[in-house]
């Protein structure tokens, strides 16, 4: 093969974008998020980001990352067992592990590495690795990586995943892989009961919590709070991008889990320690979580439902959802690129998603209304997606 | 229940919402099999013939009725 015919390779179907006339993806934004943004220079609302509580611009979580940059600079230019692990990064670590209510945490700087880490890390080929069919991509190509036998259950169908653990033996290990919540769907996973089958299984159950922390459970601790789940013995992962306004993610789990893959896990041990600024941010936001977390969750819940409403009375088929998301069901991909771009241009940055993000012809547009946003703007919104849904 | 008969149900278990499933069903057109279904639906037949399937050597399958070939060139058969 030839550099010409390699390059001619990679070359990216446009007919999408030329039947919509729009490519959602990649769009240029020139603001932080605030309550408006701009996007290609254009003010708009954001329903496209995670920032669920809307800290992602709170001052304090500003102040604590510039304290924290003049107190170590921008980079310890080292991985965590080299020069990265400050004595910030090991407050957090105990911090994230009493907010999730585990025993020790992981930092890694994100949590696709964190996904993709871990299953290379903790199984191999020897094992089976059960997981939901709407899994995210970075739990998919994690458990791809680790060489283990991938069998996906149907999406939160506990019938199906015990079905699964019946007929499989003469594995080394079994683990069960699912997430809190489904962004695409806006679906919770029953996960109190997928734990109670690992444990009939002596399965391992590990969670995804990237869209619970910080956003579901009484005082926004994630899944395991959300569920009353007492003595997790699993393994836990999440995303710090979201709810908790920063980047990063995390693994957390017994001692014995997080001692091995402080030197096992090479997604951790090779990797640039999150930045200083990155860290001091994400404690500021547990710092805040713990006396606004009421106040920010019925903010964001009172959107959802607004938006939810209108969507039902614009036409749309959207899912019940009990997370702070609206899904719309689009279709096929084009009609799901089409729709994002109504959304465009009457100011909504939205979230498209098309295979093989979602399952083929089952496009969906995803909606998230942060805390940040005013009642006035949500208002604004109800009335834009009212005013699409009968064009 | 014959070979291409047990094939679809246990396709149909998987795939609860699409069109009804013929042996002529293409995987991708007809019945949008994406590879997690495919995984699925190998797991199902595995399942139901008490096999074990390499993922790799249905990569090929474009009809439901390519399942049954491979599946009979085996040594599978109705009884």
């Amino acid at each position: 093969m030839t550099l010409r015919d390699f390059y001619k390779r990679l070359s990216l179907d446009e007919s999408l974008v030329k039947v919509a006339d729009h490519n959602p993806y990649y769009q240029r934004i020139d603001s932080g998020l605030n309550r408006r943004i701009r996007v290609n220079g254009h003010e708009m609302i954001d329903l496209a980001s995670n920032n669920y509580l809307g800290l992602a611009t709170d001052s304090r979580v500003k102040l604590a990352a510039i304290e924290a940059v003049q107190k170590y600079g921008v980079s310890l230019c080292g991985t965590p067992i080299a020069t990265g692990y400050i004595d910030l990064y090991q407050r957090l670590e105990a911090k994230l592990s009493s907010f999730v209510g585990l025993e020790q945490t992981l930092i890694l700087p994100s949590c696709y590495q964190a996904n993709n880490g871990l299953f290379g890390s903790i199984a191999g080929p020897q094992d089976l690795i059960v997981v939901d069919r709407f899994a995210h991509s970075s739990l998919i190509q994690g458990i791809k990586a680790s060489g283990a036998k991938m069998r996906p259950f149907l999406h939160n169908n506990l019938e199906h995943l015990e079905s699964i653990l019946q007929r499989s033996t003469g594995y080394r290990q079994i683990l069960v892989v699912t997430e809190s919540v489904f962004s695409t769907e806006g679906s919770i996973a029953p996960y109190r009961e997928i734990v109670q089958l690992c444990k009939a299984y002596h399965a391992v159950p590990v969670i995804d919590d990237s869209h619970g922390i910080g956003v579901i459970g009484k005082s926004g601790r994630g899944i395991l709070e959300q569920q009353g789940i007492k003595g997790y013995q699993g393994v836990y992962t999440a995303s710090l991008g979201k709810g908790l306004a920063n980047s990063g993610g995390i693994i957390s789990g017994q001692k014995v889990l997080i001692d091995y893959l402080k030197y096992y896990c090479p997604h951790l041990v090779y990797s640039t320690a999150l930045p200083p600024a990155v860290l001091a941010g994400v404690e500021a936001v547990l710092d805040i979580l713990h006396y606004e977390f009421d106040r920010l969750k019925k903010r964001l819940t009172l959107y959802q439902q607004a938006i939810y409403e209108s969507l039902i009375e614009g036409g749309f088929t959207v899912a019940s959802s009990e997370a702070p998301i609206n899904s719309i069901q689009a279709g096929s991909k084009e009609a799901t690129f089409i729709l994002a771009k109504k959304l465009y241009e009457n100011g909504i940055l939205s979230t498209p998603f098309i295979e093989p993000s979602v399952p083929i012809g089952e496009g969906r547009v995803r909606l998230i209304a942060g805390a940040n946003l005013t009642e006035d703007t949500v208002a604004e919104v109800s009335a834009i997606i009212k005013r699409i849904g009968r064009l | 229940m014959n070979l291409e008969e047990r094939i679809i149900v246990a396709i149909q278990s998987i795939l609860e919402k699409r069109p009804q499933i013929t042996l002529e069903s293409r995987w991708l057109e007809d019945l949008r099999v994406d590879s997690l279904d495919l995984l699925m639906i190998l797991s199902a037949l595995e399942d139901e013939f008490s096999i074990t399937i390499a993922e790799d050597d249905f990569l090929d399958v474009v009809t439901v009725n390519d399942i049954a070939i491979k599946l009979r060139a085996r040594g599978l058969s109705d009884g």
